[in-house]
């Protein structure tokens, strides 16, 4: 029998291999959509600020009304000018608003990426603006207060306001490019940022309770091989064990014979020594007559000799029987069964048929309940019931008639028959060991080689059931044979 | 060699009639001429040294004891030699264990139980020789000492 491979089985394999690829898969997804949702993360925070950016610009440029208040303000101040401190109050507002721009300008040239939107925005407005404040303070003020109005205002008319609307068109540019911008950056945000990294911990959660869900069945399914090779293993182990008790038992059950050979081998040797110096014609010590030596001949070869060579040739024959029963139990082992539905009811009428001599003899009476049937190999579930009324028979209480009953049953899985005598019995302390080889108990009562329960132990066993005995001494005893009722898918 | 006049008995427990042959011619070959009694299971040898059931008349002297492990029936030699080292009236009987067994832990078990030498089967006739001649002036020594010891605790 070979027990099932299971680890290297290639169903096993796959399934094994789709779970760990499934379960490393988890994580490697999750890991890229963490990156990618970092990335965005890093983004969105980009964007936010641009958005920032882009909202002042367009708080900044879109309205013009602000700087053009400005130089009205400007202006204005300086046609209500009466005296120069008023004319000084107008430079310093004008160095005012000037220190503004130049913040502004400082703030957009480095928030502002560098394109189109940059050189309109710092470059070209504030280049507009910036002039218009440089001929406002060095050309515009100084004839103002030189007093000469009339050059003033040409140069006003002249210049400034033209820089003026150059600057209204820049900054309505900019400021609706900065719209664009602003609603671009809203359509790219809408789900970037804090939406991105819920969403990333839902994915990582489910992902999680997939990982448990696949490690769970990793586990389950190499537990479950393990535990069947576990299981192989306990067997390998029992079985092993059966065959070293089995190897001790036999080595020393034929150690017994062997002893006898040796021993009176040597007697034998003895005799002959002390026959040969009987027959020595020469003898010094014996000053005895040939009539009374050979009388002394006799005696040692009709006694000594005649034992010794009746136990070598009794211990001959008993290493024959025990080696020719081991060899029928290894058969047992090899023979091949053919598993049909026995009428088992029909196979023991047969079998107590065949032993009606012995039934006669002992005056032994016997009842076979109906019994059920099962899938088996009729040949070896033959024997095992003769072997088992044989036993009966043979170890039967001289104090009472025998009576044997064969029962059976369905039970479950399994069918289950038991012999019942009022024999007897077995002595408690013995009840494990009479399935051994070799094992006897009542040698007295009867001939046997004590294999005849090992080997219906062998038999249930390769039907992938199991052999027990219930007994009481001087009551009797009920040995019980279950099996599967339909064939193990591995015999063994 | 007879020791003594009031000689001991040998008491040989095994099943095999070839070994108690063989045990006999062992015991006249060094010419131990003692009385020799073989049984062939062990309740039979607990009933000789307890005295008991067959032999409840036997003479009263604690034999020498011989006793194979192997025998069939419910007791085998290891229960017979527990049962003899366990009692206090008994518990002086020299056992030799003489049998097939060479199981290191059979051994070491008998010596607990307190067996006086163990033996493996085939015999070296040397060890064997020895331990009888030892275990025999034992026997000698214990019953010259208190004989009448030894009568009263068998009895109870």
């Amino acid at each position: 029998m070979k027990p099932p491979n299971t680890l290297l089985d290639l169903q096993f394999r796959l399934r094994l291999g789709l779970l760990v690829v499934l379960g490393v898969a988890g994580p490697v997804v999750f890991a890229l959509m963490a990156f990618v949702t970092i990335g965005e993360v890093r983004t969105g925070a980009n964007v936010n600020k641009q958005n920032h950016i882009a909202f002042n610009l367009a708080r900044d440029f879109l309205n013009p009304s602000q700087s053009l208040m400005q130089t009205e303000v400007f202006f204005h101040r300086i046609r209500m000018a009466r005296n120069p401190a008023d004319i000084e109050q107008a430079r310093q507002m004008l160095l005012a608003f000037r220190a503004g721009l130049e913040t502004n300008h400082r703030y957009y040239q480095q928030a502002i990426p560098p394109g189109h939107l940059r050189d309109l925005a710092v470059d070209e407005a504030y280049a507009s603006a910036e002039e218009w404040y440089n001929i406002a303070e060095r050309e515009y003020l100084p004839e103002v207060e030189r007093g000469g109005w009339q050059s003033a205002e040409r140069i006003r008319t002249e210049k400034m306001d033209a820089l003026v609307q150059r600057n209204l068109h820049t900054c309505q540019q900019v400021g609706e490019l900065a719209e664009a911008w602003v609603a671009s950056n809203q359509q790219q945000g809408a789900t970037s940022g804090r939406s991105r990294i819920w969403q990333l911990v839902g994915v990582g959660l489910v992902i999680l309770f997939f990982q448990i869900l696949l490690g769970g069945m990793i586990n389950s399914l190499v537990g479950r091989s393990t535990g069947r090779l576990q299981g192989t293993l306990d067997v390998l182990r029992r079985k092993n064990a059966e065959v070293e008790t089995f190897v001790y038992i036999v080595s020393h059950d034929l150690r017994a014979p062997l002893v006898n050979l040796q021993g009176f081998v040597r007697e034998l040797e003895e005799s002959c020594g002390q026959l040969r110096m009987l027959a020595a014609e020469r003898t010094q010590v014996l000053a005895t007559s040939p009539a009374v030596r050979c009388q002394e001949m006799a005696k040692i070869l009709d006694g000594d000799v005649a034992t010794a060579l009746r136990f070598i040739s009794a211990s001959a024959t008993k290493f024959d029987r025990l080696i020719n029963a081991l060899l029928n139990l290894s058969r047992q082992g090899r023979q091949t069964y053919k598993w049909t539905l026995v009428d088992v009811n029909e196979l023991v009428a047969q079998t107590i048929a065949s032993m009606q001599q012995q039934f006669t003899e002992s005056g032994a009476s016997i009842r076979v309940d109906s019994l059920p049937q099962g899938f088996m190999d009729e040949n070896s579930l033959s024997q095992v019931f003769s072997n088992l009324i044989s036993n009966a028979i043979k170890y039967r209480s001289p104090d009472r008639p025998l009576h044997i009953e064969i029962g059976g049953a369905v039970e479950g899985e399994s069918v289950h028959f038991w012999v019942r005598d009022n024999g007897l019995g077995l002595p408690e302390s013995s009840k494990d060991r009479v399935f051994h080889a070799f094992q006897r108990f009542h040698p007295q009562r009867a001939d046997g080689d004590g294999m005849g329960l090992a080997l219906v132990q062998r038999i249930a066993e390769r039907h992938g059931g199991r052999v027990w005995v219930e007994s009481l001494e001087e009551i009797g005893s009920t040995f019980h044979f279950s099996v599967p009722a339909s064939p193990v898918t591995t015999p063994c | 060699m007879k020791i003594a006049e009031d000689a001991f008995t040998i008491l040989i427990v095994d099943d095999d009639e070839g070994h108690i042959e063989l045990a006999r011619r062992n015991l006249r070959r060094i010419a131990m001429s003692n009385p020799i009694v073989a049984l062939q299971d062990g309740q039979r040898a607990l009933d000789y040294v307890f005295r008991r059931g067959e032999f409840a008349q036997r003479e009263n002297s604690p034999p020498l004891v011989l006793l194979d492990i192997n025998m069939p029936g419910s007791i085998n030699g290891i229960e017979v030699l527990r049962q003899i080292k366990s009692n206090p009236a008994t518990r002086a009987v020299p056992v030799i264990m003489l049998t097939t067994t060479d199981d290191p832990r059979e051994i070491k078990l008998c010596y607990e139980l307190g067996c006086s030498v163990y033996i493996t089967k085939p015999v070296d006739s040397l060890l064997f020789i020895e331990a009888i001649q030892r275990l025999g002036l034992f026997l000698q020594v214990i019953r010259l000492a208190a004989p009448e010891v030894f009568v009263q605790e068998a009895r109870q």
